[in-house]
């Protein structure tokens, strides 16, 4: 009887294993090209503000909001302080259950199904989740629930068009506006030290080039998209400059953000920035800076400037415009946008107070820099400002059709820069530019 | 006299011979009310309602609506399976605290065809193989130490204990290596959930937790099998001596255990979860524990307990989303806590009397 248990068991094994093999394909190659041009693809965003919302029927509003951390995690917190805001605005009490109710410390797990079925329970007709990895489960929630007059927000997703749900919505901000511009900041401060011969011999690379570092979550578009603007930020100031990324693969974990940054210290980086959401990396960054290390940080989401003087400013978003738009739509009976998407013309992106040690004369170039992105002068992605493989790229796919992680469709380059969150709220930026290069894999 | 009440204690236990069934039930609803009340105390202290307010939320939030009612017994049945699944194991005092372990092993077993084969096999031949792997996902899971047991005579306590974090691990793994995008998220497949019954997407696992609860009743009071699983667990020595198997039905057994466990994660992955995490189950391989045991493996009460503790999540949770600023979920675990506190607590005082100095009955 166990014999042929086990027979069967190998059995089923070595099919798998087939199967395995075959789904791993090659890679296809052709999201980008560096000569030739292709037609831009449809704008498929939106960055109406509330101002702009027409009023209509009222509608009896309960939101229910699930939230992968608390107050006590700074992208989470920043979701909180943008929908209490909202809500205020809008005269919701946020902390009347019989209005709001929230879920924090949510995994990107069957929790999450867990979590929206009982706000759907407690009847919220505005449901929103505001981790990526949640997404999966908002869209399954979605459906499930599409006869029901409920309105299903995944932050920061990227499914809701493709999914064809009227009843789900995704958005984003143009945070790598303010990457680019927290990277003029860094840049600001690298050209001082320059000039002041601070400089040491060990903070540049074999080529003469110095050398910064950033720490990041995951290898997603969101987080190649941030780091790449913050890069070009940079070099729009000091061109001499090479950039490394190490992944650390969480959202939020203290100790290795912390590793990751004494790590780059130690190997000479002057600036450090990042894509990820603990205090870990600005105060491994703080510790070496009072020890007598020149080095700075450039962090995320939350003035952070109280650390320290190390700290130089961070880029952050002001949920509350897309949630004050999307409440009021609600409210007013309307249909929030299938994709939002709100940069510096919206005020949806700032940088937080610049820190004590900030170079003289950011404030005014720092003005300057944002005056030039809302008039459309400059463009964070300008194609004659970076390389990849040593050319210019003329042309790059943003949408995976077929669900292959690739880029297949919807080109984004033209007028020589790359449209980003154009065709869908999400990031799409995931060209590896030359001047960066990303240690490990963040598998 | 005096000197005599001296030397005896001020109070001492007694082993009862025997208690009648009506003070059984009478101590048992005693010891429900007081965890009620507990619970409702520990609410007045970290929220502002009053105990009315709490013992209400507490009911509306279980049976409000469809929606919450569904999730009730959902959990209950979810919880009630593997506790039928970890009854015979302990029946045969094979301590099986590896419920958790089972239910994941079962789960990357089913998810395992989902995954792969979730576009390309049409329903009516998925489930089955999911539900027949993960049935040997399991049972495999609980296999291993009892070989161990019976081979080595390890401790199959520590050592299903350990089974369950190396699913745990294993889970993870599966989590990064299948998913490029790091967080494995739903799966979502053409074929391979669970159809609807009556209109009700959880409608099977209820006909499944009901059909288990007889199957088992019957596999543990009528037949020679379950007859072999009490004399085993009870007395070895007699069961050697009427040449009973040990190897035979520990192994058997603690492999049924197991693939019941594993049945559960079949049901999370196809019907609930549509995806594998090692959260899956909220811990219930270990709740389920106290329920087998509690109910001395009698199937109603099995049923009762697990509704019990279903109302219990349901209920805390409602109170918790009362009440966001203040409170979150692991509230929930604390009420589940204090009531099988008391639920054990019952358990000694139907065992042992207390008697106190200078009482009679001290003297018989």
């Amino acid at each position: 009887m166990f014999k042929k248990l086990i027979a069967l068991m190998l059995a089923s094994l070595f099919v798998l294993l087939a199967f395995a093999a075959c789904a791993e394909d090659a890679a296809d190659t052709g999201a980008y090209g560096t000569s030739g041009t292709k037609e831009l693809a449809k704008s498929g965003v939106v960055s109406t503000t509330a101002a702009d919302v027409a009023e209509g029927t009222k509608k009896e509003l309960k939101i229910g909001v699930v939230l992968i951390g608390d107050n006590t995690e700074t992208y989470s917190k920043a979701h909180i302080d943008g929908i209490r805001t909202a809500c205020t605005n809008l005269g919701i009490d946020p902390d009347d259950s019989s209005k709001v109710i929230w879920k924090m410390t949510v995994g990107e797990d069957a929790g999450c199904t867990a979590a929206i079925d009982d706000l759907v329970a407690q009847n919220c007709n505005l449901i929103i989740t505001n981790s990526y990895g949640h997404q999966t489960y908002t869209q399954a929630a979605a459906e499930k629930y599409k006869d029901k007059d409920i309105q299903f927000i995944a932050m920061t997703g990227d499914t809701a068009l493709s999914s064809g749900l009227t009843n789900l919505s995704n958005a984003f901000t143009e945070v790598y506006q303010a990457r680019y511009v927290s990277g003029v900041v860094a840049g600001l401060k690298l050209k001082e030290l320059v000039d002041a011969g601070k400089i040491a011999d060990k903070n540049k690379d074999a080529n003469g080039n110095i050398k910064i570092g950033y720490v990041g979550a995951y290898p997603f578009a969101e987080v190649v998209s941030g780091y790449t603007a913050f890069y070009l930020g940079v070099k729009s100031v000091v061109d001499n400059v090479v950039m490394s990324v190490s992944y650390t693969s969480s959202w939020h974990d203290s100790d290795k953000e912390a590793e990751a940054a004494k790590s780059f210290i130690s190997d000479g980086c002057v600036i450090i920035s990042q894509h990820a959401d603990s205090e870990g990396a600005p105060m491994a960054v703080q510790n070496a800076y009072n020890e007598g290390t020149v080095v700075y940080s450039v962090s995320y989401n939350v003035d952070l400037t109280s650390l320290g003087d190390a700290i130089l400013t961070s880029a952050t978003n002001n949920w509350a415009v897309y949630y004050e738009y999307a409440i009021k739509t609600a409210m007013n009976g309307g249909k929030i946008a299938t994709n939002w998407i709100g940069g510096y013309a919206q005020d949806a992106v700032k940088i937080t107070a610049l820190g004590k040690e900030a170079a003289a004369g950011t404030e005014a170039k720092v003005n300057e820099v944002i005056a030039d992105i809302k008039s459309g002068k400059l463009h964070v992605f300008d194609t004659s400002k970076f390389t990849v493989g040593g050319k210019t790229v003329t042309w790059a796919y943003a949408t995976d059709t077929d669900g292959d992680f690739n880029y297949d469709a919807n080109n984004v380059i033209t007028d020589g820069y790359y449209h980003e969150s154009y065709t869908q709220s999400a990031p799409s930026f995931t060209l590896r530019i030359d001047g960066i290069t990303e240690l490990n894999t963040g598998n | 006299m005096k000197a005599d009440a001296k030397r005896e204690p001020a109070l001492r236990l007694v082993k009862r011979d025997s208690i009648s069934p009506a003070r059984a039930v009478i101590v048992r609803a005693v010891a429900i009310i007081a965890a009620l009340l507990v619970c409702g105390i520990f609410f007045i202290t970290v929220t502002d309602s009053s105990i009315i307010e709490i013992y209400s939320a507490m009911v509306s939030g279980t049976f409000r609506n469809s929606i919450t009612i569904n999730t009730f017994f959902r959990e209950a049945c979810m919880l009630l399976i593997i506790a039928i699944g970890l009854a015979p194991a302990f029946k045969m005092s094979f301590w099986n605290v590896g419920g958790q372990g089972q239910v994941l092993a079962g789960g990357m077993a089913a998810a395992m065809w989902l995954f792969y084969l979730g576009n390309k096999l049409p329903n009516a031949a998925i489930l089955p193989l999911m539900f027949v792997s993960a049935a040997i996902g399991g049972g495999i899971w609980a296999i291993i130490p009892a070989v161990f047991r019976v081979k080595f005579s390890t401790n199959e306590t520590l050592f299903t204990l350990m089974m369950n974090y190396i699913a745990i691990q294993l889970v993870k793994y599966l989590r990064i290596s299948w998913s490029p995008i790091h967080a494995l998220g739903m799966i979502q497949r053409k074929s391979g959930s669970l159809p609807a019954l009556f209109g009700n997407a959880d409608g099977l696992i209820y006909v499944i937790a009901a059909v288990g609860v007889v199957l088992m009743y019957i596999y543990m009071n009528k037949t020679k099998q379950g007859y072999e699983i009490s004399v085993v667990g009870e007395a070895p020595n007699t069961a050697r001596y009427a040449g009973i198997s040990e190897l035979k039905v520990i192994l058997r057994t603690a492999f049924l255990s197991g693939a019941v466990c594993g049945i559960a994660g079949f049901l999370y992955v196809s019907a609930i979860d549509h995806t594998i995490s090692e959260t899956m189950g909220g811990g219930y391989g270990f709740t389920a524990v106290i329920v087998a045991w509690l109910a001395k493996f009698n199937p109603i009460f099995m049923t009762l307990i697990s509704m019990l503790i279903s109302f219990v999540r349901s209920g805390s949770s409602e109170i918790v989303s009362r009440n966001t600023t203040t409170l979150d979920s692991s509230i929930a675990n604390i009420n589940i806590g204090i009531f099988l506190f008391f639920m054990l607590g019952c358990e000694f005082f139907l065992n042992y009397k207390v008697v106190f100095r200078g009482r009679k009955d001290a003297k018989k």
